[in-house]
């Protein structure tokens, strides 16, 4: 690679590792995991950086790769058998506020938690229309789909979000 | 939930990031080091194929080259002295140099022409011979190979003799379509001579065949008969047999080969 692209492509990796990782986060909920996909997917941008059509479009080409990456990782054996008891980790309170601090942390972890019972496809449609703010039309061209595809996810992936939450919260009261 | 409290769910998932260690150039030098180890495996790869590809070439082409009928072309017992695998391509090349069978080693005789033509085509080559080349005593004649592709066009015969210089050889061949050369084929890889015409019209061709040192040379005469086929004489500075007594000159002269080669009564038919 000639210095010039190594210089642009150390300034894109630089300016966009924490967004990445923290779409990543979104996509798989563990923040070990969301490193590990973000330095996955950086080396295979690095790899294809010299291609002159992604050089307009290298943050949705990044988004694409990241997701492609994911669904990679979610295939392979050993992602699979791993199994999540949906607990959330105790996480102390920083906040002046304790009551308010409480109630966002709750929607925090209540929304995290449902996203993660969304299938994965559905999951990275929400994550990236609501999350990244994407039209429908990035969207479909990350996902490698149509728009309808993109709709109907989104659509799909909404009602199964909901769904989640309130069986959380139903879950919640029967345990209190 | 509406859309508006999936975003602000969305945005405090994320409230918790733990702080990014990130090494751009630790990633590049990784990246480098990967791509390196990638060409490093396919120049492996390649050569792996590479040597399967030329060792398969290796062990099947014995088999390829190998003729399917063997005992048409092994003619002299294993030790052959002329060679003529199939359909000449370029000639003269196929009959020199000669191996060097033993001196104990006989002269085999295939034969596949009809019992009567083969004994006459012998008969008279002995008597033929010791005319046109007097001097010569012990005169023996064999029809040593048929090829049984072509039973009709192409045969080999050998022409024993005792000379004042010691023994020797003549090979002859017999040849018609489609095995037959041309004269142009006739010429290619030796040195050619003047042609001589016949009072037929047809054309006699000389050449002098290089053999495996030099001292040991060849002398052909080839005859392009008016019916397609083509008789050609060879004669040695050495006995051909057992490839000793090399002599400063050939047994036979141009004429005498010219003789041979161009007798109406040495054919196919």
């Amino acid at each position: 690679m000639r210095k010039a692209d190594e210089r642009a492509f150390r300034d894109f990796a630089v300016g966009h590792a924490a967004a990445l990782r923290r779409t990543a986060f979104l996509f798989c909920g563990d923040w070990h995991t969301a490193e590990d996909l973000m330095q996955l997917s950086l080396l295979k941008l690095y790899q294809a950086w010299h291609r002159v059509e992604w050089r307009d479009h290298p943050s949705a080409y990044a988004r694409k790769v990241l997701l492609r990456t994911w669904l990679d990782e979610k295939r392979r054996p050993w992602r699979r058998v791993e199994q999540r008891d949906g607990e959330v980790p105790d996480v102390a309170d920083s906040s002046s506020d304790p009551e308010l601090a409480g109630e966002r942390l709750w929607a925090r972890d209540l929304v995290h938690a449902a996203l993660l019972r969304v299938p994965p496809r559905q999951r990275a449609v929400l994550v990236l229309r609501y999350f990244e703010d994407l039209p429908v039309s990035e969207v479909a061209v990350a996902m490698g789909c149509t728009e309808g595809t993109v709709k109907s996810q989104t659509a799909r992936g909404l009602v199964a979000l909901r769904a989640a939450v309130e069986e959380l919260e139903e879950g919640v009261v029967v345990a209190s | 939930m509406s859309e508006a409290e999936l975003r602000e769910g969305l945005r405090a998932a994320v409230g918790d990031e733990p702080p990014l260690t990130f090494d751009a150039d630790a990633l590049i030098a990784r990246a480098q080091s990967a791509r390196a180890a990638r060409k490093r495996r396919r120049a492996l790869v390649v050569v792996g194929v590479a040597t399967v590809v030329l060792m398969g070439t290796v062990l099947s082409l014995p088999g390829v080259l190998t003729p399917k009928n063997p005992v048409g072309i092994d003619a002299l017992s294993g030790r052959v002295l002329t060679t003529t695998a199939g359909p000449p391509a370029s000639g003269r090349a196929t009959s020199f140099p000669l191996p060097q069978p033993t001196p104990s080693t006989p002269w085999s005789t295939t034969t596949g022409l009809p019992g009567g033509r083969l004994t006459e085509l012998t008969t008279y080559l002995e008597g033929r011979f010791a005319d046109v080349v007097p001097g010569t005593t012990n005169v023996r004649a064999e029809v040593v190979e048929v090829d049984e592709k072509y039973p009709a066009g192409l045969v080999t015969a050998s022409v024993y003799f005792e000379h004042r210089a010691g023994t020797g050889g003549v090979v002859i061949h017999l040849s018609g379509p489609p095995v037959a050369m041309s004269r142009k084929d006739f010429c290619v890889g030796v040195k050619c001579g003047t042609p001589r015409e016949q009072p037929d019209g047809t054309v006699v061709e000389f050449a002098v065949i290089p053999g495996s040192s030099p001292t040991k040379v060849g002398y052909t005469a080839a005859h392009f008969r008016s019916d397609g086929t083509v008789v050609e004489v060879t004669a040695y500075s050495h006995d051909p047999a057992p490839g000793a007594d090399v002599r400063d000159t050939v047994p036979l002269s141009d004429t005498q080969l010219m003789v041979l080669a161009s007798d109406p009564r040495l054919s196919l038919s």
